[in-house]
């Protein structure tokens, strides 16, 4: 349980939008993967890594048909994301699905390597969103070397959270879902670890400026309500990491 | 100035985060480090050898992850106040 919420199963955080990850009690690092259903069609974030598949599977076909996961997003490269990324898309071909990875080209030269088939929608050739069939809007926002040098969040129009990526993650042993009062040491933690320098990091919050934000929905720890986003942005916007501290 | 005892109180301050209350608690509790409610602790004065005993300690329970979270932000506040670290915040 986190905050009275049943985690073995899947959490609707918002309509239509699941939270679909393990929850490891002995891990200091958890990975948060997201669906979002539209209609027919289903976008997977940030599917996860190898040792989680299973499980994660098990929340996603309770929630989405594997044949709608019309899209991947892969907010870059990394094994904790990506490893998936093959056996998922084994079972939507099997089923008749068709899916695309949608990433940065600098990111897709490395995600090939996990011996992903599907075509990439590579974000920077594509006006930096992603119209769903129904209109539905998602916004990819660049943040680059935030940690990877093609990284970048996506912003959902319609329900308004930014799915963060690595940004604003944190380190938790006590993970929660939903960030309780000490979870700002939990992302300086992994921030100052992980992220090169305030100035880069400046440089994309100065991007979330006048974006409303229902929720964050980072990729590492814990999700961020709205009454919480600017206090977060603000603390990395301060933050000393990387290179500010040699 | 800095001293032992505030990058004691960011071992802990920062841990709270990490490890949550119950576990810090814990850690705390077997090395006989009181705290008041905010977390800041009581001990008079601290050394070098209560920072690297709190290190040991999370290390032990918790490993890399619990250390590596605050190895950054001691070194940082140690570098400004001029104090040695433990051979664990090292690197």
């Amino acid at each position: 349980m986190s905050n009275g919420l049943d985690i073995s199963k899947a959490i609707e955080i918002a309509p239509g939008i699941f939270w679909v990850g393990f929850a490891d009690p002995g891990a200091g690092f958890h990975c948060n993967p997201y669906i979002l259903n539209d209609g027919d069609e289903t976008v997977f974030l940030d599917p996860g890594s190898v040792p989680h598949f299973p499980i994660v599977l098990g929340k996603v076909v309770k929630v989405a048909d594997l044949k709608n996961i019309r899209y991947i997003v892969a907010h870059h490269q990394d094994p904790d994301l990506c490893s998936a990324i093959p056996r998922f898309e084994e079972l939507v071909t099997g089923v008749g699905g068709e899916l695309r990875i949608c990433t940065h080209t600098r990111a897709s030269v490395l995600i090939n390597h996990y011996g992903t088939r599907s075509d990439f929608y590579r974000v920077d050739a594509n006006d930096w969103k992603l119209t769903l069939k129904s209109g539905r809007t998602l916004r990819f926002i660049f943040t680059p070397f935030l940690h990877f040098p093609g990284a970048f969040m996506t912003y959902d129009e319609q329900s308004k959270i930014l799915f963060s990526s690595d940004i604003f993650g944190g380190l938790s042993f006590d993970w929660n879902l939903y960030a309780n009062e000490h979870y700002a040491e939990a992302m300086k933690a992994f921030h100052e670890n992980y992220m090169p320098s305030n100035r880069i990091i400046r440089h994309a919050m100065d991007k979330l400026d006048g974006l409303d934000i229902s929720m964050i929905a980072p990729q590492h720890g814990s999700i961020i309500r709205k009454e919480e986003v600017r206090r977060y942005i603000d603390i990395l916007k301060n933050l000393e990491c990387g290179e500010d501290l040699f | 100035m800095s001293s032992y005892k505030d990058l004691v109180n960011v071992v802990i301050k920062r841990e709270l985060g990490i490890l949550g209350v119950e576990r810090m608690r814990g850690v705390l509790e077997a090395l006989n480090i009181p705290v008041n409610e905010a977390g800041h602790c009581l001990k008079e004065k601290c050394g070098m050898e209560d920072l690297d005993q709190l290190m040991q300690e999370l290390s032990s329970r918790y490993g890399a992850v619990a250390v590596m979270g605050c190895r950054i932000a001691v070194g940082r506040l140690a570098r400004e106040a001029n104090l040695e670290l433990p051979k664990i915040l090292m690197s």
